[in-house]
């Protein structure tokens, strides 16, 4: 390589631009669900978003959004996420030397729950702006292409009436889903029961069915009704079956589960707490 | 969640894209998952997720709901029980803004 190539090269990396942040803006809605969600504590009508544009000195804009749970959860995401920007206006969108220098700032807070939020809403924004400045898919500025991903719809089948949930699961397999997930957690287990066998008995046998506790049980009643799941609703069945535990279960008791049962047993996506709950099953 | 898989807690792993710490937190996930040859799982906001499932090396199901569909102007398309990527820049999101205004709490 000749000394003038090699003076373009260095000064084509040299004047390449990064993005710098300047700062964002947050808005909080709360969107009608089109299947509303009966769980074991109230029936769920709406779902309150955080949607997060940051601004980048270059007017590349990152964006994301987040499920709050709650209202006031996304009033307190968002204040937190317009504190961590103001700590790294003017710097470099570099998401892992931000998520290091947010880390020391807000560790006597605590990077978890509502602050960890706010955190990864910046870092997603902050990967969403960098693609967006390369021009590229998230998915392959990530070294991933452009591709289908199998989904399951899990847009409904709240806790209901077992004939109600299995109407519902016919309406949710609808653009051809293979798979769909039910909320458990009725009061007693012979109502997972009965939902989980109307639901088989409505739809094709080759729908796999999830099911999912959403940390609604305690570690003694978690084994109880995962074993009870594993013996009584889905044997029999030719398919295969999996069960999810959700998040909080420790690891022995989560161990102990696992090895009881024939399910397939998933780590749930909410941070580990005591409480557990088999989360997800698939027949 | 490498403590989960080393204490063997689970057969597959489910991460939350705002729990795991985005898509710095879920790349490093999928890297442990992978590891260990572990399915990995989605949990909502579907229209980041399939991005960052594309990306996975043991990427299972993505948990798709339709809940943002009502402020999104090109809401993400399920085709025969996939999510079809699209080949916009970034995670592909852009507001509606009008019903944004309409929905807005906050």
């Amino acid at each position: 390589m000749n000394a003038a190539r090699i003076s373009k090269t260095k000064a084509t990396r040299r004047d390449t631009p990064g993005l710098t942040i300047l700062g964002v803006k947050t808005a909080v809605v709360e969107v009608p669900l089109n299947f509303p969600l009966g769980t074991s504590a109230a029936i769920v009508r709406a779902a309150p978003l955080l949607l997060v544009d940051l601004l980048t000195e270059e007017d590349v804009i990152g964006r994301t959004y987040l499920f709050c749970y709650r209202r006031s959860g996304a009033q307190a995401v968002a204040a937190l996420l317009e504190d961590a920007v103001d700590v790294v206006r003017g710097q470099q969108a570099a998401p892992v030397t931000i998520g290091q220098v947010l880390g020391r700032r807000f560790a006597l807070l605590g990077v978890t729950g509502l602050a960890r939020m706010a955190l990864a809403a910046l870092d997603g924004a902050i990967w969403d702006a960098l693609a967006r400045a390369a021009d590229l898919p998230l998915a392959v500025f990530l070294g991933g292409e452009l591709r289908s991903v199998p989904a399951y719809n899990s847009s409904g089948l709240g806790l209901m009436a077992p004939e109600a949930a299995a109407d519902e699961a016919e309406v949710l397999l609808q653009r051809g889903f293979k798979a769909i997930k039910l909320r458990l957690g009725y009061s007693d287990l012979a109502g997972d029961l009965a939902v989980t066998r109307a639901v088989r008995a409505r739809v094709p046998d080759s729908v796999e069915i999830f099911v999912d506790y959403n940390q609604a049980l305690d570690l003694a009643e978690a084994l109880r009704r995962g074993l009870a799941l594993d013996r009584k609703a889905w044997r029999g069945w030719r398919s295969r079956s999996a069960t999810t535990i959700s998040p909080g279960i420790r690891a022995s008791p989560a161990s102990s589960l696992c090895r009881c049962s024939s399910a397939r047993i998933s780590m749930g996506p909410a941070r580990w707490r005591r409480r557990c709950a088999p989360a997800r099953a698939t027949w | 969640m490498a403590q989960a898989l080393r204490a063997g807690a689970c057969d597959l792993v489910m991460p939350d894209y705002a729990r795991i710490g985005g898509v710095t937190g879920w790349i490093q996930a999928a890297g442990i998952a992978a590891a260990d040859g572990i399915p990995m799982s989605s949990h909502l906001l579907p229209e980041v997720s399939a991005h960052l499932l594309a990306a996975t090396p043991t990427a299972h199901w993505l948990e798709y709901a339709d809940w943002a569909d009502a402020i999104l102007r090109e809401p993400l398309e399920i085709r025969d029980g996939a999510a079809v990527i699209p080949d916009r820049p970034g995670a592909g999101l852009d507001w509606d803004v009008s019903a944004v205004k309409r929905l807005q709490v906050g």
